[in-house]
């Protein structure tokens, strides 16, 4: 029900968005529609299932006669899966059509150059490596559903990026999709500090505490990144709870990117281990490629030897 | 059985690198480097399309802007509490190394205040980013650095490398980025910069 008001809500806001568009060009602003399709495979009950979306995303800068305020920044999307499973949990089944909000939040820079910025809205999480690089409507993906339960989630958040030190701590409702989880005294706290992530090595701390509809969360993590050429090498070394049961988790990523970008290929292991047994064991090997300046192609294998399933998913995505 | 269905939609274009904005980031770090006592900054979003690609490809023979160039960009003014310090922008360059982001600061009448690699996977930016070198861009205008580029032979000058005292690609790829700069912000920007004293003549200090 909560689910359906939000809808109901960001429909008129998504409309109304659209709308200025037309009038955005000459302000402040970066607007792109956004259209992909996506095929998974699984070897489990060899099935196919497909997720389209379309949506927009809208970007504007807000400045007054001293400067720049804030940024606003709006993604909605209508979403259809079709067989597809398992799905984000904000599906109702296999088969479902939602408008889903990725990042919908004002980011207030107004407070000067040495205090925090406030950002209000639907937050992209601010943990580990995933926090540095973004996957938005990308295959690539790091830890974020698997560590945090929501990628993103509706809450309030300090931040701030300078010379030397990243730093974010958000304070969310636990609903993900919708402005409020089922159960009321859900919250996810969670935060980042790290080094600036233009340097070509960069690491960070993050952690992450959380009840949602009754799922008690702990994280700590370490993350580091180093680029060299063409080569970028990240990790990430968590240690976790999920209701009382501790797990260690440990992601790293080798991809390699051709002089003029368009072409990323990259290699992922994550291993878990709970009590003293792999809970996890997966490899990801994936590729992307831009073959035209709105167009990218991009494609993905994962194997989870404990689990022993394989899946390949491909994704077509046009922005224009 | 299901269909892979990629509509058609007969809409207006709008030149964008295939990147969600979330991931847009001030260039906060760069800004603090080129001009360490700012207090604010104000940014302006303007189109960089196929028009400047020509204008560019023409004034600047065998130098194109890459796809990942075109679109909407921004020049951030930045001010301290008696006006404006300076124009940033950053523009990437193509290397050996993937790109190369580096930010330029830019008076107002167009000449380089200094630049900052922002992105370069290539450890010889640290013997570029040196004051000797930096002396060497700043207060120069488009032409002076393009009397630093022999455009025949697509290469920087014997000149050029011997001032700097660097013979590497990258010393290059800082020398176009510079030229590609200054003529990108003159033709996406030059109303803005037209009117950026008038507007902040009014500027009020906090």
């Amino acid at each position: 029900m909560l689910a359906l008001y939000t809808h109901r809500l960001l429909i008129p806001v998504g409309i109304s968005l659209i709308s200025v568009m037309s009038y955005a060009e000459d302000t402040s602003s970066r607007q792109s529609f956004d259209l992909s399709s996506r095929m998974v495979y699984s070897d489990v009950d060899d099935s196919l299932g497909f997720m389209h979306a379309f949506g927009i995303d809208y970007h504007k800068v807000v400045s007054n006669a001293q400067g720049d305020i804030g940024t606003l920044t709006a993604q909605l999307y209508v979403t259809r899966i079709d067989n597809l499973f398992p799905h984000p949990p904000f599906f109702d089944d296999k088969h479902d059509t939602e408008l889903v909000t990725r990042i919908f939040n004002f980011n207030y820079t107004g407070l000067g150059k040495n205090l925090p910025n406030i950002k209000v809205g639907h937050i992209e999480l601010p943990f580990g490596s995933e926090y540095r690089i973004n996957t938005n409507g990308t295959l690539l993906q790091y830890t974020h559903p698997m560590n945090l339960g929501p990628k993103a989630d509706w809450g309030v958040s300090i931040n701030k990026q300078n010379a030397s030190i990243d730093y974010e701590v958000s304070l969310t409702t636990g609903g993900g999709q919708s402005f409020r989880p089922d159960d009321a005294s859900s919250y996810v706290l969670t935060g980042y500090i790290g080094t600036s992530s233009h340097h070509d090595f960069h690491y960070g701390f993050s952690f992450n505490q959380s009840k949602i509809n009754q799922v008690e969360r702990e994280n700590y993590a370490v993350d580091v990144a180093y680029y060299e050429g063409l080569w970028g090498f990240s990790a990430e070394w968590l240690l976790g709870e999920k209701n009382d049961v501790n797990y260690q988790q440990s992601f790293t990523e080798i991809n390699w990117r051709s002089p003029d970008e368009k072409q990323l290929y990259y290699l992922q292991l994550r291993l878990q281990r709970q009590f003293s047994d792999w809970s996890r064991q997966d490899l990801m090997l994936g590729t992307r490629y831009h073959f035209h300046r709105d167009l990218v192609l991009s494609a993905m294998l994962t194997y989870q030897e404990v689990q022993n399933t394989v899946q390949l998913s491909a994704q077509l995505r046009w922005r224009f | 059985m299901h269909r892979f269905i990629i509509p058609v939609f007969l809409l207006f274009s709008v030149n964008v690198w295939s990147q969600a904005f979330c991931g847009l980031r001030d260039p906060v770090a760069m800004i603090e480097k080129l001009y360490p006592d700012y207090t604010s900054f104000q940014s302006i979003v303007r189109t960089v399309d196929e028009r400047t690609r020509e204008v560019v490809s023409k004034e600047l023979p065998g130098m194109v802007l890459h796809f990942g160039e075109l679109g909407r960009h921004t020049l951030y003014v930045v001010t301290d509490n008696d006006g404006v310090l300076g124009l940033v922008h950053v523009r990437s360059e193509q290397s050996q190394w993937g790109l190369v982001e580096i930010a330029w600061g830019i008076s107002k009448d167009l000449k380089i205040d200094g630049f900052a690699f922002q992105r370069c996977r290539s450890a010889d930016k640290y013997k570029l980013e040196v004051p000797k070198i930096q002396a060497v861009f700043n207060g120069k205008r488009l032409e002076a650095l393009k009397s630093y580029y022999d455009f025949e032979a697509a290469a920087p000058t014997q000149t050029y490398t011997n001032t700097i005292g660097y013979t590497g690609e990258l010393g290059e790829v800082l020398l176009k980025c510079g030229m590609k700069t200054l003529l990108v912000t003159e033709l996406v920007w030059w109303q803005d910069i037209d009117t950026i004293e008038s507007s902040f003549n009014t500027f009020e200090p906090n």
